[in-house]
């Protein structure tokens, strides 16, 4: 076989195989039309994770939707975010300035959000990592 | 009786709009702080928010507040790959001449970075200006998706 033929099926094994993908492509950062930024990745063990940052504070419900923005992104089971959709709104820890919120599905997989504000220096940061089974 | 009513009412009215009119006596202007920066992905300047967020190539990200009835700047820069030394020390001083507001400050505040290292910087550094401070903080991010944030803070002048 020549190198070319080699180099090629390299390439196309690459292509195919998930292993040789850019380790960028796992990762998507986002620009929201309010200027906060939204970043979706997947951690050493090929769990997802994500960033919700922003410099404003916002009420406990716009939280939540973006806890079920994020659940939705990194393709969560339907049985978590409709769990998620009837819980989180009127969750009385989202009215906490920092808090963290495990949600376990009937399955015993777990997702867990943290929230923490520092006020004196305005950052709003809704960390996300799904833990898997609890 | 009706006279000292309508003094009341007067001195209220002047107490109250001279207070709101100091509320809002300055602000600091919103900048896009690396438009044209090689390596930047998206940008957007919310101006009357006192908004300003961009995204690099890298996956770095920078998020900045400014003030909008004070003086005061607030930027945090989000690095994905853990820095060493030299790269951090790189990295702050891109991000100050970026954010310093001319070329006289930034040539006065960059030559005091000389040296600095992380465990200098996760300590927080204070940087003089012409008449003002700048405080650069750098820690570990509590994010699972950024390694360090680097932290900016305008110290203004004092009245």
């Amino acid at each position: 076989m020549s190198k070319a033929k080699i180099i090629f099926l390299g390439y196309m094994l690459c292509l195919t195989a998930a292993g040789c993908a850019n380790a960028a492509s796992d990762r998507e950062t986002t620009l929201l039309d309010s200027g906060d930024i939204l970043v979706i990745s997947k951690n050493n063990k090929g769990q997802p994770v994500a960033s919700y940052i922003s410099t404003q504070m916002v009420d406990s419900n716009q939280l939540a939707q973006r806890m079920i923005r994020i659940l939705k992104l990194t393709n969560s089971g339907a049985s978590i975010l409709q769990f998620a959709e009837s819980r989180l709104p009127s969750h009385p820890r989202l009215k906490k300035e920092n808090f963290t919120v495990p949600l376990t599905s009937k399955d015993g997989m777990v997702y867990e959000f943290m929230h923490s504000s520092d006020f004196e220096n305005k950052l709003f940061i809704l960390n996300y990592k799904f833990k898997g089974r609890s | 009786m009706m006279k000292s009513t309508i003094l009341q009412f007067l001195f209220l009215t002047i107490f109250s709009l001279s207070a709101h009119a100091e509320e809002c006596m300055v602000s600091t202007d919103a900048r896009a702080l690396l438009k044209g920066a090689p390596g930047v992905k998206a940008e957007k300047l919310l101006a009357d928010e006192g908004r300003y967020s961009a995204v690099l190539n890298n996956g770095d990200t920078l998020v900045a507040q400014f003030a909008t009835c004070s003086l005061g700047t607030s930027v945090h820069y989000f690095v994905v790959k853990q820095p060493d030394d030299k790269q951090l020390n790189d990295l702050v001083s891109n991000l100050l001449s970026r954010i310093l507001p001319s070329e006289a400050v930034v040539q006065k505040v960059l030559p005091q970075l000389k040296g600095k290292k992380a465990a200098e910087f996760s300590q927080g550094v204070v940087l003089e200006g012409m008449n003002d401070q700048h405080q650069i903080k750098v820690m570990p991010s509590t994010s699972p998706v950024f390694a360090t944030v680097i932290q900016y803070s305008w110290i203004p002048p004092e009245h």
